[in-house]
């Protein structure tokens, strides 16, 4: 009699633990992300000069071909160009092998400005770079293409980026210097750490307070470090089982507290406030990131020969998913809520929505 | 007597062996470097070490026609430098596709313009590599003027500094000719004296200039007033200085004073004492053959 009412309390008393359990531990599921596709549109030769601007134009590059287009899938400017270019959300120029000065646009097409200067220009939205003949030596430029200041080396270049705090250059000896907009030297230092030291990529914080690199051969490693004001302290570093020889992507959030970088067998994603690192194995060479604020992700196009991979991540450390396809070129663009895919000569728009 | 006969053939055939040994050995102890493509004669390169080349100082040895590339020495690959045409967002490099290696002695040399279409399959995974290691084809993945091939560049890490590749690859035939003319002196506000026809000035400082040559840079310039060399201008090393690339005398002289245009080249910043002035030009290439000049001044 008394075991039965034993056997009843005890039941009485799991049924109230789960249900408490339930209504206490219980937490929401995370909305999905939804990539709905909302449109595709092939691109052809579309020259537009002298047309008014029309604003949140986006710019592609895809192949030997160039141009902007809109959110809503028009196409407003497309040129073919036969050697080289470089195109970003503000400029574009098509340039020869030694041009001796070399005009460029503006995204409605109209001459902005010349760099009166032979080169290889570099534009990163309104900032503008000219890489001198040799890899040594680079200049910026002012809007109008007129020298702003210039720095000339004798090591090659390796790594190079910009931000609105400044620029960062990375050299073959290992060597990493940070410039103001205005071309002083910020910070220059070498991370060191490893048998041959080298820079192979490199980002600057848009918020100037870190730089980070991939730097060095055997014993390869990622490096994070806090910029003071003559100085840089380093706050986070990682060795990598294995050693890339090319140049490999260094990129930081827009909120300067993650940085992303390419290592030999993926991605890597550090915060800098908590020096938490996360890697995710990728397939192939990480080209481009591209972040979506609406979205609260991040997503990395890859490519290994044809194969291009979209890998979408969550927040700071989570791989939500990827898809492939195969391409002789390939972009991603986050804009908004939409996350727009280039394909030899389509571009996709994907909206991006929590569901 | 056969027996001695052999012994004499024997003591030839050693001397023989021996000489051929010592010749191969001392010719390739003689240089660092082996060269990174076939050899060419001295005088046929397209671009020396040095030549003002669209603005900058060039701190590259450039090479005709396309060939096939190879490591100067053994050591390790530490950079691959790409073109990324097809990819948004990345820097092109004006040395297009490039390799850069790591030797002995902390010198990297840099092998640019290369076709990316034949560079070695799996060069991403070549790390250490021997003397004539194929690296690929010169192309045209660069910045390049004409039929301008391989750039070849070699800097010192721990000197920091970009040396002139000839002095360390063997050298083959004759140097291109130096011609030393069109002296003239600028002085600080500008104004030009032509020594052809000028040859009284006023006293002051003065940047004494030669007429450039398109293509030949002499290895060494020197100056000197009435047998005293006031400035020796070196071009066997490139160094940096507040951000410039500069050529060393008794200063550092970045490009917009070694080549103020496309014509002048500079010989020395000196200051010209009142009075009879023998100035002296002396232009030495890099097997120290020597071209001079002079002239006599009356600074007032």
């Amino acid at each position: 009699m008394k075991l039965k009412k034993n056997v009843f309390l005890s039941t009485i008393f799991i049924c109230l633990f789960f249900l408490v359990y339930i209504f206490v531990a219980a937490r929401p599921l995370g909305k999905e992300l939804q990539m709905t596709p909302q449109w595709t549109v092939n691109i052809s030769p579309v020259d537009i000069v002298n047309t008014q601007a029309v604003s949140g134009q986006l710019p592609f590059r895809l192949g030997q071909m160039m141009g902007y287009f809109t959110s809503d899938g028009k196409i407003v400017s497309a040129e073919t160009f036969p050697y080289k270019a470089s195109i970003s959300s503000n400029f574009y120029a098509k340039y020869g092998s030694d041009d001796p000065e070399i005009p460029f646009f503006s995204s409605n097409g109209v001459q902005t400005g010349t760099i009166k200067s032979s080169g290889f220009p570099f534009f990163e939205d309104d900032r503008i770079f000219m890489f001198f003949p040799g890899g040594c030596s680079f200049m910026q430029c002012n809007t109008d293409g007129t020298e702003k200041w210039r720095y000339e080396g004798v090591m090659p270049v390796t790594a190079f980026s910009s931000s609105p705090a400044g620029c960062v250059a990375g050299f073959a000896d290992g060597t990493l210097c940070t410039f103001s907009p205005a071309g002083k030297v910020l910070q220059q230092f070498s991370p060191g750490g490893s048998d041959y030291d080298v820079i192979l990529g490199a980002a600057y914080s848009p918020d100037g307070k870190y730089v980070a690199c991939v730097s060095g051969q055997n014993r390869q490693r990622i490096v994070v470090a806090k910029c003071d004001k003559d100085h840089c302290i380093i706050t986070f570093f990682k060795y990598f089982n294995k050693d890339l020889t090319r140049q490999t992507l260094v990129q930081f959030n827009k909120k300067s507290n993650i940085v992303y970088y390419n290592y030999a067998d993926g991605l890597g994603i550090v915060n800098c406030i908590t020096n938490e690192c996360k890697e995710i194995p990728v397939n192939g060479k990480v080209i481009a990131i591209q972040e979506s604020e609406k979205a609260n992700t991040a997503y990395a196009l890859t490519k290994n020969g044809t194969t291009y991979s979209v890998y979408a991540i969550e927040g700071q450390n989570s791989l939500l998913g990827s898809f492939s396809f195969t391409a002789s070129s390939a972009f991603i663009l986050a804009h908004d809520d939409s996350l727009f895919v280039g394909r030899d000569s389509r571009i996709s728009r994907f909206k991006l929505t929590r569901n | 007597m056969k027996k001695h006969t052999s012994i004499i053939k024997n003591i030839k055939k050693t001397a023989v062996l021996c000489s051929t040994l010592t010749t191969v050995i001392l010719s390739s102890s003689l240089y660092a470097f082996d060269w990174p493509q076939a050899e060419i004669e001295s005088d046929s390169f397209y671009s020396y070490f040095g030549q003002l080349r669209a603005g900058v100082i060039s701190n590259s040895l450039i090479f005709h026609e396309s060939s096939d590339i190879k490591s100067v020495d053994s050591g390790t690959i530490i950079a691959l430098i790409s073109e990324h045409d097809g990819d948004q967002g990345w820097f092109n490099s004006p040395l297009g596709n490039a390799v850069i290696i790591a030797h002995k002695d902390n010198l990297l040399t840099v092998y640019g313009n290369l076709d990316g279409s034949s560079l070695p399959e799996n060069i991403e995974k070549m790390h250490e590599v021997q003397t004539g290691t194929p690296l690929g084809i010169s192309g045209n993945s660069g910045w390049h003027q004409g039929n301008s091939c391989l750039e070849f560049q070699v800097a010192d890490t721990k000197q920091k500094t970009s040396i002139n590749p000839r002095i360390l690859m063997p050298r083959i035939g004759k140097e291109l000719e130096l011609v030393i003319g069109g002296i003239s002196a600028v002085n600080k506000k500008g104004t030009e004296y032509n020594f052809l026809n000028q040859q009284t000035l006023p006293a002051g400082q003065y940047y004494i200039y030669h007429q450039r040559q398109k293509t030949a840079v002499p290895y060494k310039t020197i100056l000197s007033i009435n047998g005293a060399i006031v400035e020796t201008l070196s071009y066997d090393v490139l160094r940096q200085d507040n951000q410039r690339i500069c050529v060393s005398g008794r200063k550092n002289y970045p490009v917009e004073i070694v080549y103020p245009d496309d014509q002048k080249q500079l010989l020395a910043d000196i200051t010209l004492p009142r009075g009879r002035v023998v100035l002296t030009v002396i232009a030495e290439d890099i097997l120290g053959a020597r071209r001079n000049v002079s002239y006599t001044l009356n600074v007032q």
